[in-house]
């Protein structure tokens, strides 16, 4: 019995963007947007994704809570402990190991063995000199850079916000290959390119006053991913979802018996019939208009609705496309009118610890890995886990600074090239983007337009200027229209002539 | 000078041209001697009043297939059948995709007796996936074919003309009831369901009436999987398979025989495709083969994919086929419901031959460069697979790996964003816009595509070559749109890089 630190979220998300100075942190309540902090600490909801043309960072944000073990090792949430509490060092190690990845994690996966010409192995790793510290109230940024092929890449910083809490940010979103001039031949491996994504641990020593200092019992996790470009958006399966998976798999965490419809079924409809918005409109658009109240009822006379829209979740016509075990019983069951009819009970309350948890993973892809676009497969693998989506910073075989984002495309705006066609991942990376509110659904047009079909260079060159999908109240109802896209990279724009491959991101 | 039994993409590792002794022609005359024929039909002879049902009433058994020289053993057998099955593939394949780029985008058609709005887009993308399974298919054979230490085999039935073994003859078709129900017919399993024998027995009726019957492709796969086991016993993953052609030899495929070249074969990752443990309703399967397990595996999971059977409905190419069967014939029977598909010509052609030639001079240009760009994928595929990705092209600095890059840059950055295109180019010169449209040809060329790994290199550098020429006219000659020289830009990028390393 004693008292427990953990950090959470166990597992936080930043994103790269190119705007020098603004940023935002990402999302802390489940189904909410991100915050921006302003002077003197006011926390805003974000409602620009973009400042002056650039990408705003997403910054992950972490915490440090206490807890009382009980004696059947139960723990009990005291409360979160900031730098008015105490001290808290924070120390960051962000890697990026893509051009160094020497193994092939699975026989389907993409992802190959990189630059198996080249020996030096450690001139393909990015990464600080040593892990990064910080520790007190609004710190200014330390920085994280390194090395690629000789090259300074700048990997992010770290700060941290008025209750000294850390806030981790990625990269610029900047992506080029050393030499310069490379070609770019493939959707996810290409030699000597680079770009800033990258994982890593995030530890803390908590020094409360006249104490030993503390290494916080549960360290975390952070991934610094691409832009999602459709934020307001979910995937059908979230990384959330497979990381419950596999919390059920290593028998930390059991499914409900009978799943609750407003709290396992409806944001599963909800999430597939938000694709409409960045997929296909017509594809989905039956979802958008569902009487709720025939879906959360138990009958057997609703059974056939309720079977067309569980074949809808369960194929929802996405490659590779895989609904975790505890999610397909949860949608049989429902399908089977074995489910709890709660569609206008009152939310549950859950803890603010488990909020962060979730809400960083929720946002994040999990309906396939190919390679996927914040995380891999490797986050199915239950041994990567030390508790419910904490993963085991002991297991130093599978789980090592930059063991996530390895084996993610490099460089990741190839695959966003590539990744088009309405079946992989249209909730981050749209396949189409609504442009006239006056005209929906007419209005659909190519996200990417008009950077060429297999122009991994175009993509590279201009992703930045694209549009973020986002969601705006009109004549009472929600739409998600496109916005912030670069007036100087209409669709109508023609790529200019890009020789061979190599070059930097676009600013 | 091109035969008229199809035409061979073969090669050997040394450059040889193939021994003749192996190279299979299929006739259409049952003029060997009894003791060698293997009789083909369509009607198996264990019939259930199930069967009854299912199988195409045609006008009787057709021409009786002959394997020339005939197999003296089951490798030989197996191997001719595999070259047959990479040929229905390609084939099938490419009229799917010219199919659902016929497709006008995002046409809903309410029609009574459906619960849901019957959708172009959902149409387009399911045809599409079906292509995409199909070349992991054809990716899957040639490993099959290195197992077994033959050759590639990226060949395409070209001329019109029958086979038992051959869906039908091949046909560039826009979507329409009848080009589905050649489909639908083509993918379907040994036994219909009760519930879908009437609609089956509605598209077999329907198509049967245009190209006669249409022999069911499974069945190449079904016949293979036997030959894959190791007894005449039903073994698993498909224990309840019925062999196809019980009058053929009953041999297996001996052990030892299977499992070569598996430094050569393609893998799921460097093609893009899933394993055998994914599903079969989006995985692209390309699947290695080690040994005779493996083999029986990979036909099963095609087979299964194609035609099933699954525990669950609705994930095959039949099923998938016969449901947007249904659904186009209500929605074409409906009084007032809006086109869903172009006026796309059918079969079109650059030169003569064609029953719709392409004389528009913008849609030439562009319809030869297509047709450049997929002689290429095929040169591509075929030598990608045939020297492995760990391999390099003699007298060139070429990989395997470069090889299976190229092939996906032509599939991505060439043949999709030229058949978009086409499809909205005129076919003859002054048509307006509401007359036919042309469509990418996907034409092979009149004289037998090279054989020898050193001709096939000498073809890439002048396919380069000529696709530059047809570039540069249109750039020069045709003012093409943004989008068109965007198109070209990404092109010319490619041949650059495939030139450096080409020599």
């Amino acid at each position: 019995m004693g008292t427990v630190y953990k950090i959470h979220p166990a597992i936080g998300v930043a994103r790269v963007g190119n705007h020098p100075t603004a940023y935002f942190v990402g999302p802390e309540v489940p189904g909410m947007s991100g915050m921006e902090i302003g002077t003197g600490g006011a926390e805003t909801p974000i409602r620009h994704y973009k400042q002056e043309g650039k990408i705003k960072r997403q910054a992950a944000r972490f915490r440090i809570f206490r807890y009382q073990e009980a004696a059947d090792g139960q723990l009990q949430l005291l409360g979160e402990v900031t730098a008015n509490d105490a001290q808290i060092e924070w120390r960051v190690n962000l890697v990026n190991r893509k051009a160094a990845l020497d193994h092939n994690p699975a026989p389907s996966h993409p992802a190959r063995p990189r630059n198996t010409d080249i020996t030096d192995r450690e001139s393909l790793v990015i990464r600080g000199s040593q892990p990064v510290v910080i520790s007190g109230q609004n710190q200014s940024a330390r920085e994280i850079r390194g090395q690629f092929l000789g090259t300074e890449v700048y990997l992010g910083e770290v700060r941290t916000d008025p209750g000294g809490r850390l806030l981790v940010l990625g990269g610029r979103g900047h992506s080029e290959s050393v030499p310069p001039g490379e070609d770019l031949p493939e959707f996810a491996n290409n030699d000597r390119w680079h770009d800033d994504v990258s994982d890593g641990p995030v530890t803390a020593v908590i020094s409360l006053p006249g104490q030993e200092p503390i290494v916080a019992h549960h360290p975390a996790w952070v991934v610094v991913a691409p832009p999602d470009f459709a934020p307001g958006i979910d995937s059908i399966i979230t990384l959330y979802d497979v990381a419950f998976q596999a919390a059920i798999e290593k028998g930390a965490l059991r499914p409900d018996p009978v799943p609750s419809f407003r709290r396992h079924i409806k944001p599963l409809i909800e999430r597939a019939a938000a694709l409409r918005w960045v997929n296909s409109f017509n594809k989905w658009a039956d979802l958008g208009t569902i009487d709720w109240s025939v879906l959360a009822d138990t009958g057997p006379a609703n059974a056939p609705a309720r079977a067309k829209v569980a074949k809808r979740l369960q194929r929802p016509g996405l490659r590779d496309f895989i609904m975790p075990a505890f999610m397909s019983q949860y949608v049989n069951q429902w399908a089977a009118g074995q489910f709890i009819s709660d569609l206008n009970d009152s939310d549950l309350q859950v803890p603010i610890p488990d909020q962060l948890d979730r809400a960083a993973l929720d946002a994040c892809v999990g309906n396939n890995f190919f390679p996927g676009i914040e995380a891999s497969i490797n986050l199915r693998d239950k041994d990567m886990y030390a508790r419910p989506f904490r993963l085991d910073h002991t297991n130093v075989g599978k789980v090592y600074p930059g063991c996530l984002t390895e084996i993610m495309a490099v460089p990741w705006q190839a695959d966003f090239r590539d990744c088009d066609g309405g079946v992989w991942w249209p909730s981050q990376r749209p396949d189409i983007a609504m442009t006239d509110p006056h005209n929906i659904p007419a209005s659909q047009s190519p996200w990417e337009a008009p950077i060429p079909e297999g122009d991994h260079q175009g993509m590279v060159d201009h992703v930045l200027q694209l549009g973020f999908i986002v969601g705006t109240q009109i004549n009472g109802q929600i739409v998600f229209l496109e916005v912030d896209r670069d007036p100087k990279f209409p669709r109508e724009a023609q790529i200019a002539a890009t020789e061979g491959g190599g070059s930097t991101s676009s600013a | 000078m091109k035969h008229s039994a199809i035409r061979n993409l073969t090669w050997h590792p040394q450059g040889e041209r193939l021994n003749a002794d192996i190279e299979r022609a299929v006739t259409t005359h049952a003029d060997t001697s009894p003791s060698t024929n293997f009789l083909v039909t369509t009607t198996p002879p264990d019939l259930t009043p199930e069967d009854e049902a299912a199988v195409p009433q045609g006008e009787g058994v057709p021409e009786p297939l002959v394997l020339s020289p005939a197999p003296t053993s089951a490798i030989e057998e197996a191997i001719a059948l595999l070259r047959i099955a990479a040929e229905v593939e390609g084939s099938l394949l490419v009229q799917y995709l010219f199919a659902a780029g016929s497709l006008l985008s995002g046409v809903n058609i309410n029609v009574p007796g459906f619960d849901h709005p019957i959708q172009t887009d959902d149409w387009y993308d399911v045809i599409r996936s079906i292509a995409k399974q199909e070349m992991g298919h054809l990716i899957t054979v040639q490993n099959l074919l290195l197992s077994l230490g033959a050759l590639p085999h990226l060949d395409r039935e070209n001329l019109p003309f029958t086979s038992p073994l051959y869906p039908f003859p091949f046909s560039l078709e826009p979507i329409g009831v009848v080009s589905l129900a050649r489909f639908v017919a083509a993918e379907a399993p040994r036994m219909v369901a009760s519930a879908d024998q009437p609609d089956y027995a509605d598209a077999v009726s329907r198509a049967g009436a245009v190209v006669g019957i249409i022999p069911r492709a499974g069945q190449i796969y079904e016949r293979l999987f036997w030959l894959f086991q190791d007894s005449d016993d039903p073994q698993e993953p498909w224990p309840t398979l019925k062999n196809p052609f019980p009058d053929w030899p009953h041999w297996h495929v001996e052990p030892s025989k299977v499992g070569l070249n598996q430094d050569r074969q393609a893998s799921p990752t460097e093609w893009r495709g899933s394993g055998d443990d994914d599903g079969p309703d989006t995985a692209v399967y390309v699947l290695q083969i080690r040994d005779n397990a493996s083999a029986r595996k990979a036909l099963y999971a095609i087979g299964l994919q194609g035609e099933g059977p699954v525990t669950e409905q609705g994930v095959t190419h039949f099923d998938k086929f016969l449901r947007i069967y249904r659904e186009l014939r209500a929605a074409a029977a409906q009084p007032a419901a809006p086109p869903y598909a172009r006026n796309q010509a059918s079969d079109p052609r650059t030169g003569l031959g064609g029953r719709q030639t392409i004389t528009d001079p913008a849609s030439l240009l562009w319809s030869h460069l297509g047709n450049v760009r997929y002689r290429l994928l095929l040169i591509d595929i075929g030598l990608a697979v045939s020297i492995g990705q760990a391999g390099a092209l003699p007298s060139a600095k070429a990989t395997g790996r470069d090889l299976t890059n190229w092939a996906f840059q032509e599939m991505i950055a060439a043949i999709k964003p030229l058949s978009e295109e086409l499809r909205q180019m005129p076919l003859q010169s002054g048509n307006g816009p509401t007359e036919l449209r042309a469509g990418l040809p996907y034409e092979l060329p009149a004289s037998d595509l090279p054989t020898s790994i050193s001709e096939q290199i000498a073809y890439l550098r002048d396919g380069i070559a000529e696709a530059k020429q047809l570039r540069e006219r249109i750039e020069d000659t045709l003012n093409p749109t943004p989008k068109q020289k965007g198109i070209l830009k990404v092109l010319a990028n490619i041949d650059s890089a495939m030139a450096q390393k080409l020599g």
